[in-house]
C-alpha cells in the first residue's frame, strides 16, 4: 500500500497538449478513476506514473518518494492493459509466474503463488491454458493476477474492461473492486464509462483536455457538477438557459416558471444568465384526470417519445421551453402514450445552476 | 433548454480480427474459385510434368528398366561430395543472412526510428534481394575478387584478401550470398516483427524484465518459428542457385546445380541419368525443406496472427 501524487503533470505530444498541469492525490489503499472521453490524457497520465511515458514538467511520487527517476521495470507498479497483452508462448500460470521468474524466486514459491492468484480471479481451472484458449474476459483476469503477482505498491488498469461484452464488463469491475478491497491496494482506474467509474471507485476525477475538472466522490460529481462539463459528461442531464430574477431570493425564471434554487452559495446577480441542470430522474409528469388538462406542474408539455430501458423508462416531453427528458419507473410509464399531455415538475433541491 | 446525454465516448480501438465474410451460395459466388484454374495449370505444365517426368528419368536405366544405379551412384564419391559442398553453401549463407537480416529487421521496426527509414529499407531490400548472377558476381569481383579495388587497396597493408577468402571457395560464395539474402530476410521478417505487440514489450518491463529478458522470454520464443521458416526459404533458394556460383568459380565449380548443368550442356560426358539423379536428390532435399518450413509456418501463426 502506498500513497501516490501526481503534480503538475504536463505532457505535450507535438503541438497536442495531452496533460495540462495535473494534480491528483490518491491516499493509500484508495481506489480512483480517471474518467473522461477519448483523448482527455487519461492513459498520458497512467503511463507517466508507471514509467512508459515521461512528463515534459512536473513530479509522480509515491508514498512522497519522486520515482521519475527509476525506469519502468523498477517502479514496483502492476499494470492491466485493455487487451491483448498476456505473453502469447505461455500458459495462464506462466504468464502469472513471470515476474517472479524475472526475480528469480524458487519454482515452487512461484507455483503457489501463482496459483492463489488464480484462485482469486477465479480461473484456478484454467492455469494451462494459452492466452488464445481463453476469453477476452477469463484474459483480463490473468492479466489481474499477472500484474498483483509481486504485490505492487499500486495497480494501474487501463480500460481493462473496454473490449469486452456489457455484460461481462459488469461483472468483472466488481470483481476487480471485490479484489482490490481484500487486497486493499491502492489504484487508478482509467475508463471513459462513467457508469463503471461511479460504479466502483472511491473517488472519481474527471478529466477533460488534460486537466481534472472535479475530484469526489462518485455521489458528489453526479449530484453536484461543478462545471458544465462534468454535469454533461456524468449521466444524462436536462439543461437550460434561465435568467436570475433575484440574487438575494435566489430565484430564477424559467419560462412561465419562476424557482428557486436551494444553494448555498448563490453568487450571482438580477439579471445574470446561467444555465440550470437537472437530471432526468428528478423530473415528475403529471396526468389529467380523465381527460382533462393536467395542472400543478411548472408548465405543461406533450409526450414526444418512450424509450423503455429496463427498470426505468425515458420520456421526452415538448414543452414551451423545449424538450425535457424525465426518467420515470417503467410501471409509471405504463399510463404514459405519445401525445399524451402532461404537465412537467421538478423534485425540490434539484436544479443546480452553474454560470453560463 | 437542451438535453445532453452522457457523451457516448467511443471505445478506444482495439484490434479487431475480422473474419471473411461468409459468400453467398450463389452459383457464381461457389464457382469463383475457377479463378485459379490458369495457375493450376501453368504449375502442372511446368512443374509437376517435368517434376515426374524427371523422377521416372531417374530411375530408368539404358534399355528403359527400372534401376537404382543412378541414385546409388550420386550418393557417393564426387557427387556425394556436391550435395555436401551445396547444403554447406546454402547454410552458411542463410545463416549469415538470416542474423544480419533479422538484426537489421528489428532496427527498421524499431519503435521511434524514422518512418522514412522503413520504406526507404523496404525497396531496398525488395531490390538487392533478386540481385544474383553475373551482375552480382562482377559486383564482388571487381571489389574484394583477386584484381578488385580492395584487394588491391589492402595489399597495402600486407592484407591478402584473394587467398585468404577466395570467392570461388565455399566462404567467399557465402558472403556473396550474403547479399541478396540478407535484403530476403530483412522482408520476410518484418511482418513477424509487425505481430509483436507494443504491450508485450510494455507488460515484461512493467513486471520487472530488462530489455534483454523481454527478447529472450518473450520476443524470440514467439518469432522464433518465424525467424528459423525464413532461414529456411533463405536456404532452400541458396541450395537451388546456379548463375552466380557459375559465374564466380567456372568449371571448377562443385556445387550440384553446378554439376546438373554441366551434365546437361555435355560439358562433362557422362550418362545422363546421373544428372537425373542427381535433381531428384535436389528434390528430395527442396521437398523435406518445405515439409520443415510448414511446420514452422503452423507453428509460428500460432503466436502471431
Ligand atoms: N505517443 C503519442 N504521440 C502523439 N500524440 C499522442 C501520443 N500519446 C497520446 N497522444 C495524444 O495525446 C492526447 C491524450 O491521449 P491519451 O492520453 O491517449 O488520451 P485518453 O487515454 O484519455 O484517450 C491525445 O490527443 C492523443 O492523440
Ligand atoms: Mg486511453
Amino acid at each position: 500500500m502506498a500513497s501516490v501524487e501526481l503534480q503538475g503533470l504536463h505532457k505535450e505530444f507535438g503541438n497536442v497538449v495531452a496533460l495540462d498541469d495535473l494534480d491528483l492525490d490518491v491516499a493509500a489503499g484508495e481506489f480512483v478513476s480517471l474518467l473522461g472521453p477519448s483523448g482527455c490524457g487519461k492513459t498520458t497520465a497512467l503511463r507517466c506514473v508507471a514509467g512508459f511515458e515521461f512528463p515534459d514538467s512536473g513530479e509522480v511520487l509515491v508514498d512522497g518518494k519522486d520515482v521519475l527517476g527509476l525506469p519502468a521495470n523498477k517502479r514496483n507498479m502492476g499494470m492491466v492493459f485493455q487487451a491483448y497483452s498476456l505473453f502469447p508462448n505461455m500458459t495462464a500460470q506462466q504468464n502469472v509466474e513471470f515476474s517472479m521468474k524475472i526475480r528469480r524466486r524458487p519454482r515452487s514459491e512461484r507455483s503457489k503463488r501463482a496459483l492463489e492468484l488464480l484462485e482469486l480471479v477465479g480461473l484456478s481451472r484454467q492455469a494451462e491454458r494459452y492466452p488464445r484458449q481463453l476469453s477476452g474476459g477469463q484474459q483480463q483476469r490473468v492479466a489481474l493476477a499477472r500484474a498483483l503477482a509481486l504485490e505492487p505498491a499500486v495497480l494501474l488498469l487501463d480500460e481493462p474492461l473496454s473490449a469486452l461484452d456489457a455484460k461481462v464488463r459488469v461483472q468483472l469491475r466488481e470483481e476487480v473492486r471485490r479484489i482490490q478491497l481484500e487486497l486493499g491496494i491502492t489504484t487508478l482506474y482509467v475508463t471513459h464509462d462513467q457508469e463503471e467509474a461511479l460504479s466502483v471507485s472511491d473517488r472519481v476525477a474527471v478529466l477533460s483536455e488534460g486537466r481534472i475538472e472535479q475530484i469526489g466522490t462518485p455521489a458528489e460529481v453526479y449530484t453536484h457538477p461543478k462545471t458544465s462539463f462534468v454535469a454533461s459528461f456524468v449521466g444524462t442531464v436536462n439543461r437550460a438557459e434561465v435568467t436570475v430574477l433575484s440574487a438575494s431570493g435566489k430565484t430564477v425564471r424559467w419560462g412561465p416558471a419562476v424557482l428557486k434554487l436551494e444553494t448555498e452559495a448563490f453568487a450571482y446577480h438580477d439579471g445574470d444568465a446561467v444555465t440550470l441542470y437537472l437530471r432526468p430522474e428528478d423530473v415528475t409528469l403529471g396526468l389529467g384526470r380523465n381527460g382533462t388538462i393536467p395542472s400543478g406542474g411548472l408548465f405543461n408539455g406533450r409526450v414526444t417519445s418512450i424509450t423503455f430501458l429496463g427498470p426505468v423508462t425515458r420520456v421526452s416531453v415538448r414543452t414551451e421551453v423545449g424538450p425535457v427528458v424525465a426518467d420515470l419507473s417503467s410501471a409509471e410509464a405504463l399510463e404514459l402514450s405519445i401525445d399524451s399531455e402532461v404537465s412537467v415538475d421538478v423534485a425540490p433541491g434539484a436544479l443546480r445552476a452553474l454560470a453560463s | 433548454m437542451a438535453v445532453t446525454t452522457a457523451v457516448e465516448a467511443a471505445p478506444e480501438p482495439v484490434a479487431v480480427r475480422i473474419r471473411a465474410p461468409k459468400s453467398r451460395r450463389s452459383w457464381k459466388g461457389s464457382l469463383r474459385w475457377l479463378g485459379v484454374l490458369p495457375f493450376a495449370a501453368y504449375i502442372s505444365i511446368f512443374l509437376l510434368i517435368p517434376t515426374g517426368e524427371l523422377i521416372v528419368d531417374a530411375f530408368k536405366g539404358a534399355n528403359n528398366n527400372f534401376t537404382t544405379s543412378g541414385i546409388t551412384a550420386v550418393m557417393h564419391g564426387q557427387y556425394l561430395q556436391s550435395f555436401t559442398a551445396s547444403i554447406e553453401l546454402a547454410a552458411l549463407s542463410a545463416l549469415f543472412g538470416g542474423v544480419l537480416g533479422f538484426f537489421l529487421a528489428t532496427a527498421i521496426v524499431a519503435r521511434g526510428a524514422p518512418s522514412w527509414l522503413r520504406s526507404t529499407m523496404v525497396t531496398f531490400s525488395g531490390m538487392a534481394a533478386n540481385f544474383a548472377g553475373v551482375p552480382l558476381a562482377f559486383a564482388f569481383t571487381s571489389t574484394i575478387g583477386v584484381g578488385g579495388v580492395i584487394t588491391v587497396l589492402v595489399k597495402h597493408f600486407g592484407i591478402n584478401l584473394a587467398s585468404s577468402v577466395p570467392l570461388s571457395g565455399t566462404l567467399g560464395l557465402a558472403l556473396v550470398y550474403t547479399y541478396f539474402q540478407f535484403p530476403l530476410m530483412v522482408l520476410l521478417v518484418i511482418p513477424a516483427l509487425d505481430g509483436l505487440k507494443q504491450e508485450w514489450r510494455e507488460a515484461a518491463e512493467n513486471l520487472g524484465a530488462s530489455s534483454f529478458q523481454y527478447w529472450r522470454r518473450v520476443a524470440m520464443p514467439i518469432l522464433l518459428p518465424s525467424i528459423l521458416g525464413a532461414m529456411v526459404l533463405l536456404f532452400g533458394g541458396a541450395f537451388a542457385a546456379y548463375a552466380t556460383a557459375e559465374t564466380l568459380s567456372g568449371s571448377t565449380g562443385n556445387l550440384v546445380t553446378e554439376y546438373i548443368a554441366n551434365l546437361l550442356t555435355g560439358n562433362i560426358i557422362v550418362n545422363t541419368q546421373i544428372s537425373y539423379a542427381l535433381a531428384f536428390g535436389m528434390i528430395v532435399i527442396i521437398t523435406v525443406l518445405m515439409i520443415f518450413y510448414a511446420a514452422l509456418q503452423r507453428r509460428a501463426n500460432k503466436w502471431l496472427r
